[in-house]
């Protein structure tokens, strides 16, 4: 099929532009409402946009992908919702956009396959990412919370924090880990083997005592934070 | 004289005010817009779908239990009330308004342990189904009908004014599409088939060395097309 653009907020009555205009001239039309959908093409990529609130994606042994979202705010603040696949049907699209700051909250619970390796993409503005059992590579760009990944079996992961905690969990060995933290801990667990470690904190303490770092080694752990401590932990074998 | 795009805009949302007493007028009455959610534990093996217009959206996967959930958005004068049931294995939904009123839709979303069918009649139908293992039947008068990874032996569509994509995981044994109107494409695994393909009033094309087309085969694609064209592809793993 050719891509179509699917707005999950298009599932809110047509009629609601009549509710809208009556809003506009005699108040605020507020929306408090959760919806699902199910996308059945495969996706070797996905990306989330979140604008006002947290991304959870969780992969497991399944087939198509389960879209949710709860949607709390005002009409006046919340921009576009929902999904499209990109122009080569390899990329699905996830967005909640906010127009305006005010009250706007959309937090995404998302459920991928495993099969066929999804990479994750995440942006939010005004929430924390929880990634649970990715196979696929993992870039993150996270404001307003914390990153938790975990059972993750990512070769790359690629992790962005503004303020916020980041706990990790690798359960198989990646190429490359790089996380970079203004202000939050870290705690990474790696499965057993050797990692190139380049740990850096403005202030704070770094614990790797549990893990071998060998300046040789292929695997790169490259963790930078402005303030707070660095741990890394040694997980079981795959 | 065309207006500028600005007074196109303003235009608009001022017709919606004035037109609302009209529309307002032809359907007087609280709109329902609501969903439900159910987890049905019972053995399934059949998915009986009736009603006017809306969507399936299903997909089948190593699971316990059927997820279903149910879209409704009608006017509660035209709503015949959404049935639902569970019965000797075939799980039924019915769902109609009145006067076959076309403000209505309902949307079904599925996740099913492998093993079930379908058995669908609509009216303006957006059919999506994923990796199912069991044979499917649906008959509509417009909309569109797309299969990934199906593994059914038998996939049987009737419509009016349709898209028909079907891309199949395994060989099946019959493959019978009977369209008006519309473009069909079948992707399929390499193998014999018998190909009954008869569009009149457009093309016929068989792609891939893989496909080939035998009399004395046993599996079987009777596609039977009015006006548009017939896709018959070797699917690319």
């Amino acid at each position: 099929m050719s891509p179509r653009l699917r707005r999950l907020r298009s599932l809110v009555p047509a009629y609601v532009p009549a509710l809208v205009l009556g809003g506009t001239a005699c108040g605020i039309v507020l929306t408090d409402i959760s919806q699902r959908d199910l996308v059945v093409e495969p996706a070797e990529r996905m990306t989330v946009v979140s604008e006002g609130g947290a991304v959870e994606v969780y992969a497991f042994d399944r087939n198509g992908i389960n879209l949710f979202y709860y949607m709390k705010g005002s009409f006046k603040d919340i921009g576009d919702v929902g999904y499209q696949f990109s122009e080569d049907g390899t990329t699905l699209e996830v967005q909640s956009i906010c127009d305006r700051d005010d009250f706007c909250e959309v937090s995404w619970y998302i459920e991928i396959p495993t099969n066929i390796g999804t990479a994750v993409e995440v942006e939010t503005h005004q929430g924390g990412a929880k990634l649970t059992g990715i196979v696929g590579d993992v870039v993150a760009d996270v404001s307003g919370g914390g990153f938790d990944g975990v059972g993750l079996r990512s070769d790359v992961i690629d992790v962005v924090i503004e303020a916020g905690d980041a706990v990790v969990e690798l359960v198989e060995p990646p190429t490359s880990v790089i996380l970079d933290v203004g202000e939050g801990n870290v705690e990474l667990t790696l499965p057993p083997g050797s990692h190139r470690c380049e740990l850096t904190t403005g202030d704070g303490e770094i614990d790797m005592t549990d893990v071998v770092c060998d300046p040789m080694a292929t695997a790169l752990v490259q963790i930078t934070v402005d303030v707070g401590d660095i741990t890394l932990l040694q997980g079981a074998a795959p | 004289m065309r207006s500028s795009p600005m007074r196109r805009r303003l235009f608009a949302p001022a017709a919606l005010v004035l037109a609302l007493p009209v529309l307002m007028g032809s359907h007087c009455g609280f709109l329902l817009d609501y969903g439900e959610t159910r987890l049905i534990i019972d053995p399934v093996e059949r998915i009986v779908i009736d009603a006017d217009d809306g969507n399936v959206d299903a997909v089948s996967f190593a699971r316990d239990g059927v997820l279903l959930r149910r879209h409704t958005f009608a006017f509660q004068r035209k709503l015949v009330q959404p049935g639902l049931s569970v019965e000797d294995g075939v799980l039924s939904f019915s769902a109609h308004c009145e006067d076959n009123d076309d403000d209505c839709s309902f949307d079904h979303m599925l996740e099913l342990p492998f093993g079930i069918g379908f058995d669908i009649t609509m009216d303006d139908a957006q059919i999506d189904m994923g990796y199912m293992d069991a044979d499917i039947t649906a008959s509509f008068d417009t909309g569109y009908f797309s299969g990934v990874r199906l593994a059914s032996p038998r996939l049987d569509v009737t419509a009016n004014s349709a898209e028909i994509d079907a891309d199949f995981a395994a060989v099946p044994e019959s493959v019978v599409i009977d369209l008006d109107d519309g473009d069909i494409t079948l992707s399929l695994p390499t193998g014999e088939y018998q190909c009954r393909l008869d569009a009149p009033n457009g093309e016929v094309t068989v792609e891939g060395d893989g496909i080939v087309c035998n009399d004395a085969a046993t599996a079987v694609l009777d596609v039977q097309l009015g006006a548009g064209d017939i896709l018959v592809t070797e699917v690319v793993s």
